[in-house]
């Protein structure tokens, strides 16, 4: 076995149902031992790779490889890959011995062998002493985890995870997901997750595909999708970003002089424009710093650390508290509405801004990202 | 005040069900043999079913054809649920609809349509017709009870048995059979009473070689009611209970 060779490999894949395109020219390497997250709106195609892989489904072109062998044709009971659903899928009628017991009762293992991999794999989710219980007298929590107990009983190369939490409240939901992390991270098995949920994702995973009407719009760490999206649908998918139509007035190596909303100022980007491209400027929230106009009149020590030659002016609309930050609305001069998030001051628990207060609004240079126009 | 009014009432419509069945069976005790008067109680008319060799056959023949009848219509009504379920083919809808069409059609329509079609094929009526008829009577009670179960399951069960290894046979060994079985025999038992009661079918599709418990019956009561009916119709009755009994416990478990 090669380590850096893919343990899954889609080239070029495409599928078609009824005439409309579910995937559309996929390739992806998954690499050994990674816990992969597909994230995407329902109906991306996310959920048709993950059943592509398992081989509930057959690509209408290109082909699936696991572990270098071509499996495009390869049935599901054939692949040493297993998969936890989204209903969980457990078999009703027997009880969670058996339940978990099934892929090597199929695999013909001894009985005394059996039982030891069962309470093995039942200690490992937390559920020892439960052999007896019928699957449908358990809670949605336990179910999950007989589910992913009965895939990995069969160490499988590749566990297939399709929005495995959805069904859980908040608080089980955040627990399954250290409890899935570690479990991953433990058994060094490949983990490919499918979900529709950023935070998920993003907390989860070593590597994120940003997915989008059947095709990849990105790839990369969470740090990487979140700070350098690459186009505008993966911006506005993972988190809250402002968005504000700029010009480039000129390009130098890695920089670019560009006018937003009457700041004329120079911002990082690894795209290359001619003077005169509509780009657009993207900023989080998070990386906004809003003073009043008045403070900065006022302190001189503001003044400093505030650039105040990059800033834009505008108008406080309304602050939206939001627990442990607020979110601050400012119209700017030139009309565009942006969000800034703050903390609360450490020694002032109210909020700072009043709707109708003059500001500026700042961010450090490099915390841009600009790209191409898009319509 | 309104729970006794309810609990009244609800004893009404128990009265209304069933006081003729209680009548019935209670004068099947009864000593006297002509008279509606009770003239002490007796088993001697379960006695004389037993000596009565032609409604004991008649008996046997009706238990039987129930029997045969429910087995075959299980197992076809199983398949046609199967197939129904698995599989889009085209004619998929109007065999659905048209299990509903011999449901709601009135038994002698059924019953007529059938002499016809054994008298052109000329087959003579009896054992086989009698069965014929009986499964095509009982199949889509079947294939509606099995399918409405199986329309019940998470369709991802059978992906995760394959998922888990599970080829075709051990699928339909280990997941198929054992989720839709409740279903089946709860099938069985309703096929079963649905075929040991019916008259009119059973009237225009046999003939005088076989002959079934409630045309005996029928051709007995028109010479005047024997107190032998009343036990026989006690003891049927007895057994018809036990079978929906059964179905519906079978129905009610959890799939």
């Amino acid at each position: 076995m090669n380590d850096s060779l893919p343990v899954i490999q889609l080239h070029t894949v495409s599928k078609v149902y009824d005439g409309q395109w579910a995937l559309r020219d996929v390739s992806l390497n998954v690499r050994r031992g990674e816990f992969l997250t597909i994230l995407g709106p329902s109906g991306c195609g996310k959920t048709t790779i993950l059943r592509l892989i398992a081989g509930f489904e057959t690509p209408s072109a290109g082909t699936v490889s696991i572990d270098g062998h071509d499996v495009t044709a390869l049935a599901p009971e054939h692949r040493n890959i297993n998969t936890v659903f989204q209903s969980y899928a457990l078999f009703p009628h027997m009880n969670v011995f058996e339940n978990v017991a099934f892929g090597l009762r199929m695999k013909q293992r001894p009985k005394e062998e059996i039982r030891r991999e069962v309470s093995e794999a039942l200690r490992m989710v937390q559920l020892e002493g439960f052999e007896n219980r019928m699957v449908t007298k358990l809670s949605g929590g336990q179910q999950q985890r007989v589910a992913i107990a009965r895939a990995l009983i069969n160490r499988p190369l590749v566990l297939l995870l399709d929005e495995p939490l959805s069904a859980l409240d908040y608080r089980l939901r955040k627990q399954m997901q250290l409890d899935l992390k570690h479990l991953q991270r433990k058994l060094g098995i490949t983990f490919i997750l499918v979900t529709h949920d950023q935070e998920e994702a993003f907390s989860m995973s070593d590597r994120v595909v940003v997915m989008n009407n059947g095709q990849i719009e990105q790839m990369g760490t969470p740090t990487s999708i979140y700070e350098e999206p690459q186009n505008l649908y993966v911006a506005r998918f993972v988190g809250e970003i402002n968005i504000l139509e700029a010009k480039v007035v000129e390009q130098s190596e890695g920089r670019a002089r560009v006018q937003v909303q009457g700041l004329d100022a120079f911002m990082r980007t690894k795209h290359v424009f001619a003077p005169g491209d509509k780009v657009h400027i993207l900023l989080r929230p998070e990386d906004l710093r809003v003073e009043t106009l008045k403070d900065l009149a006022e302190d001189p020590d503001l003044e400093d650390t505030f650039s105040r030659e990059r800033s834009l002016t505008g108008t406080v609309e309304e602050t939206i508290y939001k627990g442990a930050t607020y979110d601050v609305a400012v119209r700017l001069d030139q009309g565009t509405l942006v969000m800034a998030t703050e903390f609360f001051n450490e020694d002032d628990e109210t909020v700072y801004f009043r709707a109708g207060d003059r500001v500026a609004v700042s961010w450090v240079e490099g915390w841009e990202v600009v790209l191409p126009y898009e319509n | 005040m309104i729970r006794t009014v309810r609990r009244i009432y609800a004893f009404l419509i128990y009265v209304f069900l069933y006081l003729p069945l209680v009548v019935m069976i209670v004068y099947s005790f009864n000593a006297s043999k002509f008279s509606m008067a009770w003239k002490g109680a007796t088993l001697d008319w379960y006695v004389k079913l037993l000596g009565n060799t032609g409604l004991m056959q008649a008996a046997w023949h009706s238990l039987l054809i129930a029997a045969l009848a429910a087995t075959c219509s299980s197992l076809l009504g199983a398949l046609i649920a199967m197939a129904l379920h698995r599989w889009r083919f085209p004619s998929r809808k109007v065999i659905h609809s048209s299990l509903f069409v011999m449901m709601m059609s009135p038994d002698i329509v059924i019953g007529i349509s059938l002499l016809v079609l054994f008298m052109a094929l000329s087959l003579p009526l009896g054992f086989w017709t009698l069965l014929m008829a009986h499964v095509t009577l009982c199949v889509p009670f079947v294939v509606i009870t099995v399918h409405a179960r199986m329309l019940g399951f998470d369709p991802h069960v059978v992906e995760a048995a394959r998922d888990l290894g599970a080829g075709d046979y051990e699928v339909f060994r280990y997941i198929v059979l054992p989720m839709t079985f409740p279903a089946v025999l709860a099938g069985w038992f309703m096929s079963f009473t649905l075929s040991i009661d019916d008259v009119i079918i059973s009237f225009f599709t046999t003939g005088p070689t076989f002959e079934v418990l409630p045309l005996r019956i029928y051709s007995m009561v028109r010479l005047g009611l024997k107190p032998e009916v009343n036990a026989l119709c006690a003891l049927m009755i007895g057994i018809t209970a036990v079978a929906v009994f059964f179905s519906q416990r079978l129905l009610k478990e959890k799939p």
